[in-house]
């Protein structure tokens, strides 16, 4: 008796294994092979064909600037415009456009420009330990590739136009190291110690160095949405003491330039997010409008986390691209998403 | 300086509720509850939400607190009545309370998956804008005084609360449920009370973190449950010597100060900011090893003084004379 369940029992596990094994090498053999255009280029070095990309050691050059002319020229923080590239330098994937066999228009091709960022020579001399002309305090939410961009960046053209005046400048860089908790407690040190202005890197931060002051400026960098973050009144007239450069990529373009890689107007685009990520919805949002009025027919696929992509891929195999805003959980699964795609 | 020193100690204040509320699982009920990362989140969502929904901001962190019951009661139950251990039940609420937050903040923006919502909009409603109008003083005098007030009525709140029947029997759950049971107290009721008041607390912490800070963010919890738990060893290490419960509540307040403070206090100093993790980490090492030291450094005194041995003459034969009491009470039980 007990022999007999046991034989059933492996018998089960067999015929369980075969259905399994049939199935994964049905979902590996096939591959979607659907050309992707990702919202920034690192994601898309890994799983794109080519995107408009932001450079974030520019966006830092870019808020140097400003906290430079807040400081040396007396600038009015709430009537600055918060800043962003309006035109992100064309980078093409040709690796990855070949694994799917996608063939990249010469159009598009002649449009590509070398490496884009701006060439700042750090002046280290405009940069004291301490008792430069003024203080600026540097709150980095966590260390991150592209905030440390834009906090290199801003450092480096400070120093520049510190320079250039003739001034020294001492900065205090701080980096919350991913806990929220610190991000008030840095903001309030840097508000003790009067300093001259407060550099913020990501939304949060900025919040809270919003938060801990009314009277020191602040510059934001790496915020995609500042109005929503309730940082400044609107785009154009902050109104407070905080303005910056935010980091929104140019939706409109990246999904334009979906129709140009595929050189036609009639189109199916699959716009795939995170739907926990607010900066993802709001760029989805964006690209949803601009379809509308393009007349790009979409369908929209949100997922909770990377175990979603098979399932994601499914659900888009018949749209012509995919477009993938930047969005953190999938920008971290961008090589998932890639093997997914070409059935690996 | 002083300025860094008393927004430290602010900050700790609120830190301390949450503290308080971490006590209760981890010290009295003994249950390593992780409820705590989502629900300070929640806390803060619920506050959030409701000051965008122009409710009275004081109101707001009541419901904040009624919502963290209602998630401590959450991971009771699993415990309680799907009998998941402890540490896997506190986890499965937190990560689903990850979710439900990004719910709760949609519900202010109208639009899906928002997942940080800013209060600076509406920084005259919070908490802390309406009691610094109220006294006339600056951001952070009227945050300590409000801070003082709220740590103080926590805390007395409490002693109630743990001098009640109830209140005892969630104490004795802790200490031994098996005698509790044996005494005909349903330790499963108060393992669910006392998860509730311990989130309830977290969330209020959390409640009045956003109204400081002005924003709620999904990922704010991450790493609340070191401060909590870093909190309670250094209050614990340095009032060693009360046996009073109300001392005990007011030494974890002053750990959560203390804590805050000193990493105001290394940022203050200039320290590689890369060092940060590092040195929290150091703080709690130490904290942690203090009672360790203490006991080696008494130890290595070879001669005790005569008044120590004779504290511990009278010390053993109070023991000899309760256990012989405990026999006899067991006999005459028989």
């Amino acid at each position: 008796m007990k022999s007999k369940s046991s034989v059933v029992r492996v018998l089960l596990c067999i015929l369980a294994g075969t259905v399994l094994f049939g199935l994964t090498s049905c979902g590996s053999g096939a591959g979607y092979n659907i050309p992707i255009v990702c919202g920034e280029t690192n994601m898309n070095d890994i799983c794109g064909i080519a995107t408009y990309g932001v450079n974030y050691y520019n966006l830092g050059v870019r808020a140097g600037d400003m906290a430079a002319d807040i400081l040396l020229e007396g600038a009015d923080v709430s009537k600055m415009p918060v800043w962003f590239d309006p035109s992100p330098a064309l980078t093409v994937n040709t690796s990855v456009a070949d694994e799917i066999g996608f063939k990249i228009p010469e159009s598009v091709l002649a449009k590509v420009t070398g490496d884009s960022t701006l060439e700042v020579t750090r002046v280290d001399s405009a940069i004291v330990s301490s008792g430069g002309n003024f203080t600026v305090g540097i709150l980095q939410l966590v260390q991150h590739v592209a905030l440390d961009d834009s906090n290199r960046g801003f450092q480096d053209q400070l120093s520049v136009r510190m320079a250039a005046a003739g001034k020294t400048v001492t900065i205090l860089d701080e980096n919350a190291a991913g806990e929220q908790a610190n991000n008030i407690t840095i903001a309030e040190t840097f508000v003790s110690k009067k300093v001259d202005l407060i550099y913020t890197i990501a939304t949060s931060s900025s919040q809270a160095a919003a938060a801990a002051t009314e009277e020191i400026p602040v510059v934001f960098c790496a915020v995609t949405d500042p109005v929503d973050a309730g940082l400044v009144a609107s785009m154009d007239n902050p109104g407070g003491n905080v303005t910056g450069v935010s980091d929104i990529n140019p939706v409109a373009d990246q999904i334009d330039l979906i129709a140009e890689l595929l050189g036609k107007e009639d189109i199916t685009i699959g716009l795939l997010y995170t739907s926990a990520e607010t900066n993802s919805e709001f760029q989805i949002r964006l690209a949803k409008q601009h379809c509308e009025a393009k007349g790009y027919t979409y369908v929209v696929k949100g997922i909770n986390d990377l175990n979603d992509i098979q399932n994601a891929f499914i659900a888009l195999k018949d749209v012509d691209a995919i477009y993938i805003p930047t969005d953190n959980v999938l920008a971290s699964g961008a090589a998932t998403v890639h093997s997914v795609n070409i059935g690996g | 300086m002083l300025d860094t020193l008393l927004a430290g100690i602010c900050q700790g204040l609120i830190w301390a509720v949450l503290a308080l509320g971490v006590y209760i699982s981890f010290r009295i009920l003994n249950f390593a509850d992780l409820t705590c990362e989502g629900c300070i989140t929640l806390g803060a969502s619920v506050s959030a939400m409701l000051i965008w929904k122009e409710v009275n901001p004081f109101l707001s962190v009541l419901l904040a607190f009624l919502a963290g019951c209602a998630a401590g009661a959450i991971t009771g139950l699993l415990n309680t009545r799907l009998k998941i251990p402890p540490i896997l039940a506190g986890i499965l609420t937190m990560i689903s309370l990850y979710s439900i937050n990004i719910h709760i903040m949609s519900l202010a923006t109208g639009s899906g998956g928002t997942a940080n919502l800013s209060l600076l909009t509406f920084r005259s409603n919070t908490a802390y804008a309406q009691v610094s109008s109220l006294l006339g003083l600056g951001r952070v005098n009227s945050a300590l005084m409000f801070g003082v007030v709220v740590a103080l009525a926590v805390s007395g709140i409490l002693y109630w609360f743990f001098g009640t029947e109830l209140g005892y029997a969630i104490r004795a759950t802790g200490a031994n449920a098996s005698m509790c049971r044996a005494q005909g107290i349903n330790t499963d009721l108060t393992k669910l009370c006392g998860l509730a008041l311990s989130n309830g607390l977290i969330a209020t912490s959390g409640a009045l973190l956003c109204q400081y800070q002005n924003y709620s963010d999904v990922n704010m919890g991450v790493g609340s449950i070191i401060i909590g738990l870093a909190s309670i060893i250094i209050g614990e290490t340095l009032f060693f010597g009360f046996r009073n419960f109300y001392m005990k509540l007011v030494g974890i307040i002053v750990g959560a100060v203390i804590y805050r403070v000193v990493v105001a206090v290394v940022i203050y100093s200039g320290m590689p900011s890369t060092d940060l993790k590092i040195m929290t980490a150091g703080i709690v090492t130490i904290a942690l090893a203090l009672p360790v030291i203490r006991k080696s450094a008494a130890s290595s005194r070879l001669l005790l003084t005569f008044k120590n041995r004779q504290n511990n003459r009278k010390a053993r034969r109070q023991k000899k004379k309760q256990a012989r009491g405990a026999v006899e009470g067991g006999r005459r039980n028989v």
